[in-house]
């Protein structure tokens, strides 16, 4: 159980001093920065950027009410076959960003494109993935084969329509030869954009771009399916030098073919601006073709699927939008995910619950009763805290029990065991084992993510008996990560980071014996946020090179167990909350229940945007506040229904 | 052309200059500063509703000053999440680096680079919570309300901050002799 410290309120800050009036008057005394040709062209875009997005928001709301009431699986089921011609070229109708540099990019846009399924000809396009030399990395099923389905799930980054892109160099075909249309045929071939500029039509109007093209080395047929095996799904082409695109690929070819063509978008978490972020398939089309003398003949040709809407008179409906999915099982396997937005929809309220009639009032109005021991005696974890006189921040803490027999019982001032300027607590956590145990960190400024820190623990039941865990010289040089303790077989874990250094140098959770041994270990390197369950410490994972969360794992003291792999590292994965049986965490405006059997749907609920200041999941109930000050409450899978209240 | 367009032409062609340097003084560089403008405004403008209903009630130049408040506390807003949104250690790491600016000994804290230099020196919250203080003017309550957290966070991130700016080298001659560390 950890918990933060939050100031108490006040009013106003201190009247302006002179330095503030000085520095006030700088503030506002700074010259208007000079504008821009880059500027300027970027604003003269405005009006038509915010018109489409005004427009999207009033059509996907009406999407939204339609999903509601025909359930969001019709309205997905219906996007194939609701296309019947092949829609006019995108880019003509949105504006492309500038590309990127290739080297990038390259190795992504693939993976992007090559996970997501197509459909031809009976023919799934499954399981298609960029993988090592000499392992299978895409499967083409066929009738006869038992994973024969289209998934219209198609990964999409979150975007809307109104933030999506198509440029010439988001669009790409695969081409695998056939002997016929159900049988394999030699090696699969990229075709130059001379030949598929013949292509016409297909799949929209675009030439196909030889950057994101299959040179595979064999495949066979297994199962019913195509098997294609590859080691060169890779290659980059040098973008400067137009020659290099057909190097090693043939320029005539001639045969059948089957062809998945592709579409995919960049910077989709901002409309118009040029910096990278996810990559996300969002619509392919296949083809079985026959290729004579240069001249392509279209035998069969798919409808097109994907997360983009045709469009109509008034532009993207949005209905086909697809969110993807922040996160897969650590073993890259997908997970089945449950959206419960529509029950957020119609929660309903109900009345808050009751005061604790077992929590007493102590006489004392600077202690806070903490929490409660797991014990008879009535016994509860409790602290002190003095605030500055000249500005009431939280400035010395004191911790120990309280009881309504002898009040508040501190234990020994650990400012006698170690001595500073004087230290504020804002981190506990609390081991109900018995016998039960407490740890908290005390800093010596109010700002925590620099500087010194404390760790001390004490016994519940024990007499005065403060004790120093850790201390500044255990941890020299390294500032605390700032989030949170955690308990958990006698040990306390937290996490830091080194304060200097370069970048690679990254966070790292430590524990240390609650006895106050002097046998500190570094846990985890590249990892942060403990949080305790029954069977082990809960960490995020983070990139050694950026610094973004990329997994959630287990230290269960016999090494680290992985457990989720974000799909979008630059996604910020904040809180995690565990109970006896799942995991909560939320990424974004969405909170997620991971249950601990990954073969059971994933609970997920997405919040009013830039609405959620906490939650927290107990005993199976998911409680969470919006920024309506309302707290939600929801008991994931045992109940469709989700209520709130006004506390 | 529609009233919200008209506003969008007034808020771009007569205030980009001021809104870009209050985005620069929030993100620390120019071209951030074009990105964090931007997306504010398209945030701000597509919002059928508040700034429109507040700007049409409004005599144009009124309405202008309004939608440039509101524009400026968006940009406030969106450089928050941004930050919560990538609080990493990478970003954090330069921020406690002390910043390179010569001290001017002489006269207001006036020198553009001077409080550039000192603003880059606190965290992006505790920035935002400065200029939203000192620039726009706004109670702790308000800018509570505004960034989405406790007044107390927001009290101990002034605090925080007007501690590190008094430390600040390029401001440091600024402090009355007994207020230097």
């Amino acid at each position: 159980m950890t918990d933060k410290y939050f100031a108490p309120l006040g009013d106003e800050p201190t009247p302006l001093d002179s330095f503030e009036d000085e520095f006030t008057g700088a503030l506002r005394a700074q010259p208007d920065t000079a504008v821009t040709e880059s500027w300027a062209a970027r604003a003269a875009s405005l009006p038509r950027l915010i018109r489409r997005r005004r427009t999207a928001r009033v059509t996907g709301s009406i999407a939204a009410s339609v999903a509601l009431v025909l359930g969001a699986t019709l309205a997905v089921a219906q996007i194939p076959t609701s296309v019947t011609t092949p829609p006019p070229p995108p880019a003509n109708l949105l504006p492309a960003p500038e590309g990127q540099p290739l080297e990038m990019n390259c190795t992504t846009t693939l993976t992007d494109v090559l996970e997501a399924p197509a459909a031809v000809n009976g023919f799934a396009l499954t399981d298609f993935l960029v993988g090592d030399a000499g392992q299978v990395s895409a499967v083409l099923n066929g009738p006869d084969s038992t994973s024969a389905t289209v998934d219209e799930q198609w990964p999409l980054a979150g975007a809307t329509p109104a933030n999506q892109y198509y440029d010439p160099a988001g669009l790409g075909a695969l081409w695998f030869p056939l002997d016929a249309a159900d049988t394999a045929g030699s090696d699969a071939v990229a075709l130059d954009p001379t030949t598929t500029a013949e292509f016409g039509t297909f799949p929209f109007s675009h030439t196909t771009h030889p950057r994101a093209m299959s040179n595979s080395e064999k495949r066979s047929v297994q199962g019913g399916g195509l098997q294609v095996d590859n080691e060169l799904l890779a290659p980059c082409p040098d973008t400067d030098d137009p020659s290099s695109w057909t190097e090693g690929w043939p320029t005539t070819i001639s045969g059948t073919y089957a062809v998945v063509g592709f579409g995919y978008v960049r910077s989709p978490d901002s409309e118009g601006r040029s910096g990278s972020s996810a990559q996300a398939l969002v619509a392919a089309r296949t083809a079985i073709v026959s290729v004579t003398d240069g001249t392509v003949t279209v035998l069969s040709l798919s409808p097109r699927s994907g997360a983009i809407d045709a469009p109509t008179d008034t532009g993207y409906d949005g209905a086909a939008a697809q969110q993807v999915e922040p996160f897969t099982r650590a073993d890259g396997k997908s997970l089945t995910f449950e959206n419960q937005t529509a029950a957020i929809n119609m929660a309903t309220e109900i009345d808050p619950p009751a005061a604790d009639p077992d929590r007493p009032v102590p006489n004392d109005r600077e202690v806070e009763l903490v929490q409660k021991f797991d014990t008879d005696n009535g016994l509860w974890f409790a602290r002190r805290t003095t605030e500055r006189t000249d500005d009431l921040q939280p400035w010395h803490t004191q911790w120990g029990t309280w009881s309504s027999a002898d009040q508040f019982e501190p234990w020994r001032d650990t400012q006698e065991i170690s001595a500073s300027d004087a230290r504020w607590s804002p981190y506990y956590a609390v081991d109900q084992s018995n016998p039960a145990q407490v740890a908290w960190l005390e800093s010596d400024g109010i700002q925590t993510t620099a500087g010194p820190f404390w760790i001390f623990a004490a016994d519940a039941l024990g007499d005065n008996n403060s004790r120093l865990i850790v201390g500044p010289d255990d941890t020299a040089d390294n500032a605390l990560d700032g989030h949170q303790l955690a308990i958990f077989n006698g040990r306390v874990y937290w996490d830091e980071r080194p304060l200097t250094g370069s970048s690679s140098e990254h966070s790292m959770v430590r524990s240390a014996s609650l006895t106050g041994d002097p046998d500190i270990r570094t846990e985890a390197l590249g990892a942060e946020r403990p949080v305790a369950s029954a069977d082990g410490v809960w960490v995020t994972t983070i990139a050694p090179d950026t610094q973004s969360p990329i997994g959630i794992g287990k230290l269960s003291g016999y090494g680290f167990e992985p457990f989720l792999t974000f799909t979008d590292p630059g996604q910020d994965a904040t809180d995690v909350s565990v109970s006896e049986s799942a995991i909560a965490l939320n990424i974004g405006d969405t909170i997620y229940v991971v249950p601990f059997d990954l073969d059971q749907p994933v609970w997920s609920v997405a919040v009013e945007e830039n609405s959620l200041t906490w939650f927290n999941y107990q005993e199976d109930q998911l409680t969470w506040n919006s920024e309506g000050k309302l707290v939600y409450v929801a008991t994931p899978w045992r109940s469709d229904e989700i209520n709130y209240y006004r506390p | 052309m529609a009233r919200w367009e008209q506003l969008l032409e007034a808020v771009v062609a007569d205030h980009s200059s001021a809104l870009l340097t209050y985005g620069r003084m929030l993100t620390g560089n120019p071209a951030d500063s074009e990105d964090l403008l931007h997306d504010a405004l398209i945030k701000s403008f597509a919002k059928p509703s508040h700034m429109f209903r507040l700007a049409s009630d409004q005599d144009e130049a009124t309405g202008t000053v309004k939608a440039v408040a509101y524009v400026r506390r968006t940009m406030a807003t969106i450089h928050i999440d941004q930050h919560r949104r990538r609080t990493r250690w990478f970003e954090r790491a330069p921020l406690l680096a002390v910043a390179e600016s010569a001290p001017d000994s002489t006269g207001p804290i006036n020198d553009r680079h001077d409080v550039y230099a000192a603003l880059q020196s606190l965290s992006p919250t505790q920035r935002t919570c400065v200029l939203l203080r000192y620039y726009d003017d706004l109670t702790v309550p308000q800018i509570a309300d505004v960034i989405n957290a406790s007044q107390g966070t927001i009290k101990r991130h002034l605090h925080d901050g007007l501690e590190r700016l008094r430390s600040a080298p390029a401001l440091l001659d600024h402090l009355p002799q007994e207020q230097r560390p």
